[in-house]
């Protein structure tokens, strides 16, 4: 199984994942066009950079969790986990109730932008041969790893701990 | 082993593919009076014609063949004969069990009202309610919904939406949603679906049904005295658990059945999930129904554990959980707003988004700063995390009042 690796130390917080991001989901993967059309606010990265509360890079994204509360509320049966272990939205079948969007624990399942009514996840880039934001991380930060090993498909190094962990 | 799962809906199929995982070799029988899988939460969709019934299946076509379900639809179950280990359906046929699960949901209460009984009135609980509809509702002048819970106001906005002219929705509260939103939200809310063509009277109730002699509806006369012209009529006040195939045999019993952590239910090998069942809720700490599709989805999962011999339990149940989205705008509520504890703080965070839209949070939390309920009206995108937050009692925090503690509760704006 492929996995995501994200190791936070290697966080330069230089945005070219949440940018790439945005790339590979614009049509034709053309966002000069889609910039000039105006579709481009309709095109959300699905990875997002954030700063802790102790300003440090934190890049978020989906788990792919081994548990994805996100399939486990969906009423339409667009939401699946793949045997893959990507977690994935089939677009025609959502209705955009916003089960999803209420339920992931991480934020990572959201309203889409675009006019019509339906979700918006990461997708794990699962139909292009490397993911576009591991592609570009110029850092490490982000890598790929052939596992066997169980859980999320996405695993965190370095991670911040919780605020209330800490204390 | 031989299961027998009553129903084929959220809870019954969430239990079956669960089984199935834990046991590769028992024979799982699926009885139902559904004659297809489909998803009651789209049900307004239909109605309204949005959404084909075949759309509305929430399952691949091959699911039962994946699981190895014995699939018998169209079977109303009329008894059950603990004794014999039997399950007696209506056409007479009847299917013995090892562990038995019953999932069979709820249906539409009328409201006990003079006149109500007769043509022209619907629920909106089963698919075949929402192809009457979608058949009727066209040709009908006036349509009254009886409810603004969520059921009335998703299909009060299907309606008006697909252009239709003439709809009433009556609620008893000041405000519609009144489970789902506060006095601020509510009536933001009730603002907006008048602005959007919904003859909306909160504070009201339907106290007659007046009829045509042909015995067609004519009118619903209200409580402050008016009378709207109704030709169809829409209940969605209320519902009433499917319970009795149970109590019968004296199972313990509230509005629901009472199931423990473990989905089980008083009676020997038989379990129960979904909306047909009250358990423990985490964010009241209270035994209470829940009429949400997830949580009656968790519940199956762990109600099929259980039968299969494995070891789950609910853990962070709650059916205090809403999502909806009406004419554009996404609400999202969790936990108990419709009844804060008089020691509960409540701050409320506004902002306009970049897209010019009203944003709203509402929090509550508890003297010890623990978030215990929210809403959010606009921007959702972080809801799972506040849900998160009410369900582990994570606190609010001293940031912002928009904004809970730790990064990744954060705000994202
Ligand atoms: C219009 C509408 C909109 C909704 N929208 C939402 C939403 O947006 N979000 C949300 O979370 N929830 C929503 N819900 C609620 C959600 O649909 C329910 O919580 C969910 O369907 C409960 O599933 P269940 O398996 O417990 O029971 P049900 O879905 O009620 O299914 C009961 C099953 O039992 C079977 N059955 C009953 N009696 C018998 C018998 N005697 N013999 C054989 N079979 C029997 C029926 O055929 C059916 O298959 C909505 C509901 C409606 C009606
Ligand atoms: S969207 Fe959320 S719940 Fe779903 S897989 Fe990603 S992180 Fe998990």
């Amino acid at each position: 199984m492929r996995k995501k690796i994200i190791d936070v130390a290697n966080c330069t917080g230089c945005k070219n994942c949440e940018l790439a991001c945005i790339v590979a989901h614009s049509p034709n993967e053309n966002l000069q066009q889609a910039y000039k059309d105006g579709g481009i606010a309709a095109i959300r990265s699905r990875c997002k950079v954030e700063l802790t509360s102790e300003g440090q890079n934190f890049p978020r994204h989906c788990q792919h969790c081994e548990d994805p509360q996100c399939v486990r509320a969906c009423m339409s049966g667009a939401l699946s986990k793949g045997d893959d272990g990507y977690v994935v939205c089939d677009t025609e079948t959502c209705v955009g109730c916003y089960m999803c969007v209420m339920s992931c624990p991480n934020g990572f399942a959201r309203p889409s932008t675009s006019g019509r009514r339906m979700m918006l996840k990461c997708d794990g880039c699962t139909s292009r041969d490397c993911m576009a934001c591991v592609e570009n991380c110029p850092t490490g930060c982000l890598s790929v790893e052939e596992t066997d090993l169980p859980g999320d498909s996405v695993e965190y190094l370095n991670r911040p701990e919780p605020r209330e962990s800490r204390v | 082993m031989k299961y027998v799962i009553i129903g084929n809906s959220a809870a019954g199929t969430a239990a079956a593919e669960t089984i199935r995982q834990q046991d590769p070799h028992g024979e799982i029988i699926m009885l139902s009076r559904d004659t297809n899988f489909y998803s009651r939460c789209q049900l307004h969709l239909v109605a309204s014609g949005q959404r084909s019934p075949e759309q509305a299946n929430f399952l691949p076509a091959d699911w039962a063949q994946r699981y190895g379900v014995d699939l018998q639809l169209g079977r109303s179950v009329s008894e059950i004969d603990m004794a014999r280990r039997l399950v007696r359906c209506e056409d007479g046929e009847q299917f013995a069990y090892n562990r038995l699960l019953l999932t069979t949901g709820s249906r539409s209460a009328l409201p006990p009202v003079q006149g109500m009984d007769g043509p022209g009135v619907y629920g909106l609980r089963h698919m075949a309610d929402a192809e009457q509809l979608r058949q009727v509702y066209r040709n009908q002048r006036h349509i009254v919904i009886i409810g603004a819970g969520l059921v009335g106001c998703e299909l009060a906005e299907a309606l008006v939406e697909v252009g239709h002219p003439s709809v009433s929705l009556v609620e008893m509260s000041p405000y519609p949603l009144p489970l789902q939103l506060e006095e601020v939200t509510g009536r933001r809310l009730g603002h907006m679906m008048q602005q959007h063509g919904i003859n909306l009277y909160c504070g009201d109730g339907v106290t007659q049904v007046e009829r045509n002699t042909d015995g067609t509806p004519a009118a619903v006369h209200l409580k402050s005295g008016k009378r709207l012209p109704a030709d169809l009529i829409v209940a969605a006040a209320g519902v009433r658990a499917n319970t009795e195939l149970l109590t019968r045999l004296g199972a313990e019993c509230n509005r629901g059945l009472i199931i423990d952590e473990g989905c089980r239910t008083s009676l020997p090998d038989i379990f129960a999930a979904g909306d047909v069942t009250e358990c423990r809720d985490v964010t009241l700490d209270r035994v209470m129904s829940s009429a949400i599709w997830p949580a009656a989805r968790k519940q199956g999962r762990v109600a099929g554990t259980n039968m299969a011999g494995g070891k789950a339990s609910l853990q962070e149940h709650t059916g205090l959980r809403a999502s909806v989205s009406l004419f554009g705008t996404s609400m999202v509520s969790v936990g108990a707003v419709f009844s804060p504890d008089p020691a509960w703080q409540k701050q409320i965070y506004d902002r306009t988004d970049s897209r010019g839209r009203l944003c709203s949070k509402i929090c509550y939390s508890d003297s010890k700063g623990v978030l215990k309920a929210a809403i959010l009206w606009g921007d959702i995108s972080q809801a799972g995390l506040y849900g998160e937050a009410v369900l582990k009692r994570c606190q609010l925090g001293d940031l912002d009042p928009g904004d809970l503690p730790d990064y990744l509760m954060q705000a994202v704006v």
